[in-house]
């Protein structure tokens, strides 16, 4: 049944001399002359061709504006397809030439009146999309003739009447979407000629198309100026219901979109009008059927509130529209690869909503080896949602079957999911571990791999099950080279130590190349060797002390070094209690990856057939951007500065998955909030001085002057004869200072006289002064803190090389001038030292520095788990106000509920301005931060410092709280969770009564 | 919705450039999706998932993709940098581009099956107008008509026109004659109808207006498509029948056709063209429609299942009427000094046909079983350099730059059994790869089988009747049932 068009394509192409691909070849010199020629020329075909040949031109690229008025003088022409082609050419230069545009005025008058319908429409179309405001003004006459146009085509009544087919008025058709493009221009116009209110009238036009296209302008000027211009109400409603059966495909999607954002006054209204709109589940086009679900969907949750609180009869309602929603969406997964992937993320939403539409259909989720990789990772997720314990075994034959195709990241999510299962239902996971050991006898390195990675989740889910199979992973460690197969197995090691004969001999090996290891290994080989050493503790004493000392002393990942010193002091004070901290129980997993948080999901099932259903992210993450509408005024003056809250990537899907499955990579993030938790536990303990807890809103004391510096240990009194140094940097009436405690521990020789240097640095820090002068001397026991006032100096400092973050580090070199001793130490600089007083930008300054600034420049993150008062701005201002960073401007994110954005700048005395947007939500206890900076190798240290802010206002016992009620899930956090219950041991144990205020 | 419209050529080259709104999207866009198109370039190991497609292009991308937004338009609309989204759809070596905002000053989100679909909305009236394949030198050939034709199909960025009865009133196809006519004279012949076509003016936006035909025909086919997944040993991992009524209308005036079935309770669930009432068949379980002129896809549906279970209901899919067995193997038999390398692979192929009890014959079908047009795809791993392979019915090809054997056998009954053998030779270090990989022999991807048996059913479902009304003469009926392959693959190991 094919058309019998085939031969004609190949003979055109064949033809060469007649078809149009002749314009593209390559124009010679003086081409423009000729061509101006062939435009003037008394020869309609020869203009026609001309102007073809401009537009070809155009088409590659050239720019032939210069033949702008002779293209136009072709417009006076009866012949429709010249006067489209002029007007091709005319709708594209008068975006980047407007000016010549006018020129075309009268003709557009002209063409607008024109007998011909077809001329008519055309130019008003042309016109809507000329953004001039002279051709606007000429524009609005035409337009409000064209909405009540009337083909006066006798013609049109000829074979339709006896049928009872009404006219569809070609006109009024084009000049509903002129309407819409006339609000972009100029909304007041549209206002005011009262075309808004001619929409509303074609909403009762006896043509269908007329009405999805005044339904499709009145949508977008709803959403343009913010306010419901589309009010639909019961007489509306059966309108776009009446028209709904009528109109286009599109114009079916355009109606269904307004359905959905509509809400039924109860139960009855919904049921109603879901009835009307369930035929549509049945169109071939998958938009119709998408936004058809969607509108079903929504329109559930009304119904089951309904009848008081959902009665029999609501259920049943229910139960049976469930069932019609799975044909439908099996179907789809019959099109085109796009359309499947589309729908499948959908799905994917809906799975988890309701659950049962799609629970007997596991099947068709199984992947075709010629499926594009994209609809086979999607797949892949829906199979994991919808296996129970009646189907698992086929999706272990697939999985398996899977796990040995060619592409990489598909097998390692096929194997991934193998755990997945194992995870999800108990009775399966022997099975699943079964194909997961088979898989390993593949010794396909990345095969063995993922399933380490997946067995330790399996291990985390069912303890002390399947320690058998231990064994097997032993043999295949040498095969393991990726951090996260490297973790889980060193995890794997550690919990099961005692039941491996070498476990020592294992951690050894991998001990050799401690430095070398990826931080998320490191943290691994730490906290498993405390395991090791605590199950057996004769054998493993070195190996424990060198570990201790690694990450303690060696080791420049803050992480790695609070964990290490937490154990430390656990080891060393209570070893009972270390065994019951360490070794305690640890949360159960479930598997929850890719598992949306109710009210997530809830926000995106209603978004479903949107750009949001396949981020998975609320709508608001896409645009955040102040209305342009005439009463759209914008408070702030921010309008179009924020622009996205958070960057999505194709890739992330896939990288997600791995950071919530192994955990691995997120080490850093999760345990940057224990950053600042473990300092203030180092700070309680009685030999240290009480550092005062000076970012904590409850220290009036702090405010008042300029906030106290953070202290940390930078030197053990090991390497300077028997001094210890904790150093810390903060800015006194203008000066950045170090603040250096001495603490003489085991020094015969009171300290009394140093000399200071500093390396060169990031920030060209140097002491003002090199001598340190202890007043009075330290004597052994006893400890004194000096300030030394840094200045700025040009020669020291380090260009930090492109791309590249700028180091916080600062080397020092210390003299003990009465000994002759010197050692070395670093310190890493907090940049908020550095923020002067006239930080704070004027408004519009901000404004047009956040413009000019380049989105790439930007960096993100996320500050969670803040009590209460830190979400509150204004406290948050005032706080970070005493680090002299200003609040410039605040404003609810339009469209999003309880969400406020707040934007800070802060200046360093050496010129760096840094600009700063934190979202907050209500009832959220997280902001995002974004910062946005000229000087992007800095722009991670004002970031942290931010962030160090805010998660330093964490009361300790409220965060233990949220953590425990929470589920863990992470290992990371979960090793997190075990070290913070240390933390609170060494509080409440050495230091009680003893805890400072503010906690 | 959609801002700009992009049709790059199968080297990434921009064919057709629209844009809809007031912001003129930058090239550079192109350039963004290109370069990420082609990292994932032969995503499946040299074996390109894209049908035909003789063009060695990306297919693995997510028809979705965000990226910055590089337009540095000067004018009054000068965004700060922000995001758009691309959709894009690959046919026929085209990539048809549509790049979206996330929001245009606020308006509303796109919603992205709509984009796709319409996407594929301009292909399939590209190939409707410039014929099959609508190609890189067909679009050339006709850019002008392409222009006129997206000028119709969108405006504002928002789909509009795109029924081809419509379409075709608006602007006419290049026909023969025109052709000819342009060939001879060098000019060109308008191709716009100069005053509103009758079509536009009716609200059933499929059908034109006075239409004649000297002879009023329409022909049915009932196609059912067997998708499956099977084993080496030929069991069934999957199945799924899915079936579509085309048709092919050449009837004068305005038909009012009514379809009836023998058995519409065989139908599970099904979606139909916008000329379908949809109530009358919810009521009744007949098609009633008014159908466009030419050929269109009346309906898509699923056969009832029996259980739950997914199994089909009598015809519990465990048997075709094709039988494929591979034997394919990797490894050194010919273990010889020096001989590294040679030949590694064998593969051998026997492939027959058998009546099943399970397929349902057309009353008017006579003779034997016939499976017809059966073609064997065979993709190779990308270790192997080249295959010499010989067949004992038909011809094939070996494609060296695509690894792939395509084997034509033509007509099958089933007496005949035909016979692929073969070695393969592999690239250098090849070994090392295959040796790499999995245990020998699974590296092998799975096989694809075309075929397809005339007049003859998987369900049984037939038309029992159809009448028209409306018009005063008597159309010729013809109907016949069709069941041929879908994606039907057969594992190798």
């Amino acid at each position: 049944m094919s058309s019998s068009n085939g031969t004609m394509g190949v003979g055109a192409g064949g033809g060469g001399g007649g078809s149009d691909s002749r314009f593209f070849t390559t124009q010679k010199k003086g081409e423009m002359h000729e061509l101006r020629l062939e435009l003037h020329s008394t020869d309609r075909n020869v203009k026609v061709d001309a102007v073809k040949k401009v537009i070809a031109s155009m088409t590659v690229g050239k720019d032939v504006s210069s033949l702008f008025t002779d293209v136009l003088n072709c417009v006076q022409t009866g012949n429709i397809e010249l006067k489209k082609l002029v007007y091709l050419y005319l709708i594209n230069y008068a975006k980047s030439q407007p000016e010549l545009t006018l020129l075309a005025v009268n003709t557009f008058v002209k063409d607008a009146n024109d007998p011909n319908p077809l001329i008519r429409a055309l130019a008003v179309r042309t016109m809507g999309c000329i953004r001039v405001d002279r051709i606007t003004e000429y524009l609005c006459e035409p337009l409000g003739r064209a909405l009540r146009d009337e083909d006066p085509d006798p013609l049109a009544f000829g074979d339709f009447k006896r049928i009872g087919i009404v006219r569809l008025l070609y006109v009024r058709k084009t000049a509903a979407v002129c309407v819409a493009k006339l609000y972009d221009i100029a909304p007041d116009l549209v206002q005011e000629r009262g075309f808004i209110e001619t929409l509303h009238d074609l909403i009762s036009d006896s043509n269908p198309s007329v009405v999805a296209n005044g339904v499709a302008a009145l949508s977008e000027i709803s959403e343009t100026s913010g306010r419901d211009v589309m009010r639909i109400n019961a007489s509306v409603l059966q309108k776009l219901l009446a028209a709904l059966n009528e109109c286009t495909e599109w114009g079916q999607v355009f109606i269904l979109d307004s359905l959905a954002k509509y809400t039924p006054a109860e139960a009855r209204e919904a049921e109603g009008i879901i009835e009307r709109v369930t035929p549509r589940l049945q169109h071939a086009n998958s938009a119709v059927v998408m936004s058809a679900v969607k509108v079903i969907l929504s329109y559930m949750d009304v119904m089951a509130g309904g009848r008081g609180g959902g009665g029999d009869g609501a259920a049943e309602s229910i139960r049976a529209l469930t069932r019609k929603l799975a044909p439908p969406l099996v179907t789809l997964l019959n099109s085109e690869p796009e359309i499947q992937y589309v729908a499948l993320r959908n799905i994917n939403l809906i799975v988890q909503k309701r659950p049962s539409i799609l629970e007997n259909e596991i099947k068709v989720f199984f992947c075709k080896y010629n499926d594009p990789i994209y609809v086979k990772m999607e797949k892949l997720e829906i199979i994991i949602k919808l296996v129970n314990e009646r189907n698992v075994d086929q999706v272990l034959l697939e999985l398996k079957e899977y796990a040995t195709e060619v592409d990489v990241d598909f097998v390692r999510k096929s194997v991934s999911a193998i755990g997945r299962c194992a995870v999800k239902l108990e009775r399966a996971a022997e099975r699943c571990i079964g194909v997961l050991l088979e898989l390993i006898q593949t010794k396909v390195n990345y095969v063995v791999q993922e399933s380490v990675i997946v067995i330790k989740d399996i291990f985390r889910r069912y303890p002390n099950r399947y320690e058998s199979i231990i064994a097997t992973l032993c043999d295949n460690l040498d095969t393991l080279d990726e951090p996260q197969a490297k973790a889980s197995m060193i995890w794997i090691i550690g919990e099961y130590a005692e039941r491996i004969d070498n476990a020592d001999e294992l951690l050894d090996t991998f001990l050799e190349t401690f430095e070398e290891e990826d931080p998320a290994v490191q943290l691994q080989l730490l906290t498993a060797t405390v395991k090791c050493f605590l199950k057996n503790p004769e054998e493993t004493q070195d190996m424990v002390q060198k570990v201790l000392d690694l990450a303690t002393e060696e080791s420049d990942n803050p992480d790695l070094r609070d964990r290490g010193f937490i154990y430390w002091r656990l080891l060393s004070t209570d070893p009972e209690a270390a065994k019951l901290v360490v070794l305690g129980d640890k949360p159960v997993i479930e598997d929850d990856t890719f598992r949306l948080e109710p009210n997530l999901l809830n926000v995106l099932v209603g978004q479903i057939a949107t750009l949001s259903s396949i981020y998975h992210k609320p709508p608001e993450a896409f645009v955040v951007r102040a209305n342009r509408g005439p009463t759209g005024g914008d408070d702030l003056g921010l309008g179009d500065v924020g622009e996205e809250i958070e960057e999505g990537d194709e890739e992330e899907d896939y990288e997600d998955e791995n950071d919530v499955n192994g955990g691995g990579g997120s080490g850093g993030g999760d345990l940057l909030d224990m950053g600042g938790l473990s300092v203030n536990g180092n700070a309680a303990a009685p030999t240290g001085p009480v550092a005062g807890d000076m970012f904590s809103l409850s220290s009036p004391a702090a405010a008042a002057v300029d906030p106290a510096a953070l202290m940390s240990k930078v030197c053990a009194p090991e390497k300077s004869g028997g001094i210890e140094l904790w150093a810390g940097f903060r800015q006194v009436g203008g000066s950045v200072v170090m603040e250096l405690d001495v603490r003489n521990v085991s020094s015969n020789v009171p300290v009394s006289n140093l000399a200071i240097q500093l390396n060169k640095n990031s920030f060209g820090l140097s002491p003002a002064n090199q001598q340190i002068i202890c007043n009075p001397p330290v004597p052994l026991g006893g400890s004194g803190r000096q300030s030394v006032v840094l200045v700025v100096n040009p020669n020291m400092l380090v260009q930090v090389p492109d791309g590249q973050p700028a180091s916080p580090q600062i080397q020092v070199a210390i003299k003990n001038i009465t000994t002759g001793l010197v050692f070395y130490f670093a310190a890493n600089f907090s940049l908020d030292a550095l923020f002067s007083a006239d930080g704070a930008l004027e408004r519009a300054a901000f404004i047009e520095s956040w413009k000019s600034i380049d989105d790439k420049k930007e960096l993100y993150g996320t500050v969670g788990d803040l009590p209460p008062h830190s979400t509150d701005i204004d406290q948050v201002a005032a706080k970070f106000k005493m680090h002299r960073i200003f609040l410039i401007a605040r404003r609810p994110v339009p469209n999003a509920e309880g969400q406020e954005v707040a934007y800070f700048s802060m200046r360093t005395t050496t010129g760096m301005v840094f600009m700063a947007e934190l979202t907050f939500k209500k009832g959220v206890h997280a902001a995002k931060v974004c910062i946005k900076t000229e000087h992007v190798a800095y722009g991670g240290l004002a970031k942290r410092t931010i962030e160090s802010m805010k998660a330093l206002g964490v009361a300790l016992y409220e965060e233990v709280a949220a953590i425990e009620s929470g589920v863990v899930c992470s290992f990371v956090e979960a090793e997190a969770f075990a070290a913070m219950r240390c933390s609170i041991i060494i509080r409440s144990g050495l230091t009680a009564g003893n805890v400072p205020e503010g906690l | 919705m959609i801002q700009s419209l992009f049709i790059l050529s199968p080297t990434g080259e921009v064919l057709v450039e629209r844009h809809f709104r007031s912001i003129l999207t930058s090239r550079t866009i192109c350039d963004i999706f290109w370069t990420r198109a082609s990292e994932s370039l032969n995503h499946h190991g040299g074996v390109s998932t894209v049908g035909s497609n003789p063009f060695p292009l990306y297919d693995s991308v997510p028809p979705v993709m965000e990226v910055p937004d590089v337009t540095t338009d000067g004018g009054a609309n000068a965004r700060g940098g922000g995001t758009l989204y691309l959709f894009h759809v690959l046919r026929h070596g085209l990539t048809y581009l549509a790049a979206c905002p996330p929001c245009i000053g606020g308006s509303f989100e796109v919603q992205p099956l709509l984009v796709i679909e319409f996407l594929h909305k301009i292909a399939d009236t590209f190939v409707l107008y410039f014929g099959d394949p609508a190609d890189e030198s067909a679009v050339k050939d006709n850019f002008s008509t392409a222009y006129q034709l997206l000028e119709e199909m969108v405006d504002h960025g928002w789909p509009l026109t795109t029924e081809p009865n419509a379409l075709t009133d608006l602007i006419r196809p290049p026909t023969v004659l025109a052709k000819i006519q342009q060939a001879m004279t060098g000019g060109s012949s308008s191709i716009l109808s100069d005053a509103l076509p009758k079509g536009t003016v009716s609200n059933m936006p499929w059908r034109k207006a006075g239409v004649t035909h000297p002879n009023n025909e329409i022909y049915i086919d009932i196609v059912e498509e067997i998708d499956a997944i099977l084993s080496v040993n030929g069991s069934v991992i999957s199945s799924d029948v899915s079936g579509s009524i085309q048709a092919q209308s050449n009837l004068s005036g305005v038909p009012d056709l009514l379809l009836t079935f023998n058995d519409p309770t065989l139908i599970d669930s099904c979606s139909f063209h916008p000329c379908v009432r949809y109530t009358r068949f919810e009521k009744d379980k007949v098609v009633s429609f008014v159908p466009p002129d030419g050929s269109f896809e009346l309906m898509r549906y699923r056969l009832r299942r029996m259980n739950g279970d997914n199994q089909l209901s009598n015809l519990a899919m465990v048997n075709f009427p094709i039988q494929v067995i591979p034997r394919v193997s990797y490894g050194k038999f010919a273990e010889r000094p020096g001989g590294r390398g040679d030949v590694v692979g064998r593969i051998s192929l026997s492939i027959t046909a058998r009546s099943i009890s399970s397929l349902i014959f057309s009353s008017s079908r006579k003779g034997p079983l016939v499976v017809e047009d059966v073609t064997v795809i065979i993709p190779f791993p990308k270790f192997v350099r080249t295959a010499n392979l010989n067949v004992t019915h038909g011809r094939v090809i070996y494609d060296e730059a695509g690894k792939i054997a395509k084997w034509m056998i033509g007509k099958l009954d089933e007496k005949t059994r035909p016979q692929l053998n073969g070695s393969m030779v592999l690239e250098e270090g090849g070994e090392e790869t295959m040796a790499s990989s999995y245990a020998s022999g699974e590296e092998q991807p799975p096989l694809f089988v075309n075929w397809k048996i005339l007049l003859a059913s998987v369900s049984g479902l037939n038309v029992s009747g159809l009448s028209v009304t409306g018009e005063h003469y008597k159309p010729y009926k013809g109907v016949r049932n069709i069941t041929k392959s879908g994606i039907f693959q057969i594992r190798c190991y």
